[in-house]
């Protein structure tokens, strides 16, 4: 009866749990509904608001500049200042800018400087506002000293669409700059931790291990003890009991010890002399300070200027070269003119004295090696051979330039025939008798003379 | 025993201070065979005869103890010495075409660019690999700032500012010898690029620029 009662109770418990759990699986699934329904609700809403706008924006434009045009009001719309912006950087972004003199001045407040009817009339035709004696062209003139070429080409409602851009951009005021190469710096300091992690993973281990061996020691100890007394053995059993395997001044005595540390010492020095032997003659991870702190990684990666911008005699000849400071001017005339790094360039154009940059790559004289050969015929990536240049601050050699290294290149890479008529003949040749594609060591780059002469 | 193996540790030591790291090239196994004598253009190495044992030589600007493979006549560490002046250099081409006339084109006055604009053709076939090549120096020379669609939105064209688009308005419809005359001097802000690209390297990037004129790329 009561082993039923039991039963019936737990059912009943059963019940209510599932009744609860049903019922709270309604409850949540209410409340997802709800909440998905809400956010549907609001995400409509947001697209009604946003679509709003925009009805009236198709059918602002006409209106607009049907308006503004002659009555000379700008336009707030963002459809307007959209097409504005594409007139301007067409036309007019190549010498203006809108918070910074470029060629011509500044635009910021145009259109509160001067009245619409004006400026349309200006950018029109520029010579003839000034040659009639506008005083306020005639002083742009004497700043500027260059007449803007004629625009007569542009609608007036054009003109107007940029000066609404051109007041839409005052608005929002200057861009914020990016800070450059803030991440510079992190990874160094990544390695280095990974490192460290290393050692205190083997001090650990080393340890532990140490603890071990005390451990062990100790129990064998107690345990020859607890045998000693226990027992009655005979004087050869005793004498075997009475040594003490793990007397530390026995074991660094023992010939075996000995001979394991020698020869654990000497495989060391073994190998430090040979490790030491291969470094001399090769300057991999050489990483010169330089007269000025360039940064490859800001250049070469941030700005994606190309390798071949500054070492351009790299596809010519047979140096990569070192650019001469007028090339620096190209950008440096404009950009960064206050730093002192940069006044190190100026300075040294003045003086007519190179800046003294230090050769990082020192090919030993008894091997030729031509850059265009690589670079131009080849078509190979400076990275291949230099590294990835664009993301170090300091450059350093990052390849052996051992003959190995070299060699193993030449095994491997297959010759760039593409395009190319003067191995026209020679991969002729050479697919009539090999299977396997044309590699640089079937046209010579194993040869001795090739780079040994 | 025990000193033999005192030495060997002490000339394993000595060889940790082997490899290049930092301002230090490291040691060379044999420098006077490695290092030039004939003036190389890039040289800056001079011989230290003050260095630990002498294994190694000065790479960078040290005082010099004994120079070779150094121009004597440089002001400065380095062999590349200025021409003397009024040298004329040799005219470089690769393809026929150019010959005969890289010194006329160099030699046009900076401000002669409406000239230019009326009198000068490429000397360049129109073909396929002329363009092709246009387009890998215009990649290297001009894309940092132009972009690679000749749109005026590349990353350093972003920092420099005022690089116009060439497919629309004016400059759409600036013809070659312009182009030409403006890679050569510069305008406005853009600073002359004759020392980089050759003549003939020039007249093939604007081939390629008339192309993104007309908004093809």
């Amino acid at each position: 009866m009561q082993h039923s009662k039991n039963s019936i109770n737990m059912i009943n418990m059963n019940f209510q749990l599932n009744y609860r759990s049903v019922r709270g699986s309604f409850f949540w699934t209410f409340l997802v509904v709800f909440t998905l329904g809400l956010a549907g609700l609001f995400s409509h809403k947001a697209l009604a608001q946003d679509a709003a706008p925009k009805d009236t924006a198709t059918a602002a434009p006409a209106d607009a500049t049907a308006t503004a045009a002659p009555a000379g009001a700008l336009s707030a719309d963002a459809a307007v200042i959209a097409s504005g912006k594409e007139v301007f950087d067409a036309n007019c972004k190549q010498c203006h800018a809108v918070h910074e003199k470029v060629v011509g001045p500044a635009l910021k407040d145009v259109s509160v400087r001067r009245t619409v009817p004006w400026l349309i009339n200006f950018i029109k035709y520029p010579e003839k506002v000034i040659k009639s004696g506008d005083p306020y062209a005639v002083a742009l003139y004497n700043e500027y000293k260059q007449i803007m070429p004629n625009h007569d080409f542009l609608k007036d409602e054009q003109i107007v669409a940029i000066l609404s851009y051109v007041q839409d951009e005052t608005k929002k005021g200057p861009a914020v700059a990016v800070a450059a190469g803030a991440g510079a710096g992190t990874t160094t300091e990544e390695s280095g931790g990974s490192s460290g992690l290393l050692v205190l993973t083997i001090c650990i281990l080393a340890t532990l291990l140490l603890l071990a061996g005390f451990a062990l020691a100790i129990l064998g100890r107690s345990f020859s003890l607890s045998m000693k007394q226990n027992r009655n053995f005979n004087e050869a059993e005793k004498e075997f009991l009475d040594e003490n395997p793990f007397e530390i001044g026995a074991v660094i005595k023992s010939r075996p010890f000995l001979g394991v540390c020698t020869l654990i010492f000497i495989a060391l020095i073994a190998k430090t002399v040979v490790e030491g032997l291969f470094t001399v003659g090769i300057q991999q991870g050489y990483a010169p300070d330089q007269p000025i702190p360039f940064s490859h990684k800001l250049h070469a990666g941030q700005y994606k200027i190309d390798c071949k911008y500054c070492h351009g005699t790299a596809a010519r000849g047979k140096s990569a070269g070192i650019p001469a400071a007028n090339l620096c001017m190209n950008c440096h005339n404009k950009i960064k003119t206050g730093s002192p790094e940069i006044q190190k360039i100026y300075a040294a154009i003045e003086k007519n004295e190179p800046i003294q940059w230090v050769r990082i790559h020192n090919l030993p004289d008894l091997a030729y090696f031509n850059h265009s050969q690589h670079v131009t015929v080849a078509g190979i990536e400076c990275q291949r051979c230099h590294g990835n240049i664009e993301e170090m601050e300091i450059v350093q050699q990052s390849s052996l330039l051992t003959m190995g290294w070299c060699i193993a290149c030449h095994r491997e890479t297959e010759v760039n025939t593409k395009d190319n008529p003067y191995y026209e003949d020679m991969v002729k040749l050479h697919a009539k008798n090999a299977k396997k594609p044309l590699k640089v060591e079937d046209i010579g780059g194993l040869e001795c003379a090739k780079c040994h002469y | 025993m025990l000193k033999q193996i005192f030495i060997a540790a002490l000339t394993s030591l000595t060889l940790f201070g082997c490899a290049a790291d930092g301002n230090y090239p490291g040691v060379e196994y044999a420098p006077q065979m490695y290092h030039t004598v004939a003036y190389d253009p890039l040289s800056q190495i001079t011989e230290s005869r003050t260095a630990l044992l002498g294994i190694h030589d000065y790479y960078s600007n040290a005082v010099p103890i004994n120079d070779y493979g150094m121009n004597p006549a440089a002001k400065v560490r380095q062999n590349m010495i200025s021409p003397v002046a009024g040298t004329v250099a040799r005219q470089y081409y690769t393809t026929l075409e150019m010959k005969d006339t890289v010194l006329f084109y160099d030699n046009i006055h900076k401000d002669s660019i409406d000239m230019s604009a009326r009198l000068l053709k490429n000397p360049l076939p129109d073909n396929e690999q002329i363009l092709a090549q246009g387009k890998t120096l215009y990649i290297s020379y001009c894309s940092p700032c132009h972009g690679e669609t000749g749109a005026g939105d590349g990353k350093v064209g972003e920092v420099y500012k005022g690089v116009p688009n060439y497919s629309t308005g004016r400059y759409a419809t600036l013809n070659e010898g312009h182009i030409f005359h403006v890679i050569t001097h510069g305008k406005n802000t853009m600073w002359p690029h004759k020392s980089l690209v050759t003549t003939e390297e020039r007249w093939k990037i604007v081939r390629y620029v008339q192309k993104l004129q007309k908004g093809e790329n």
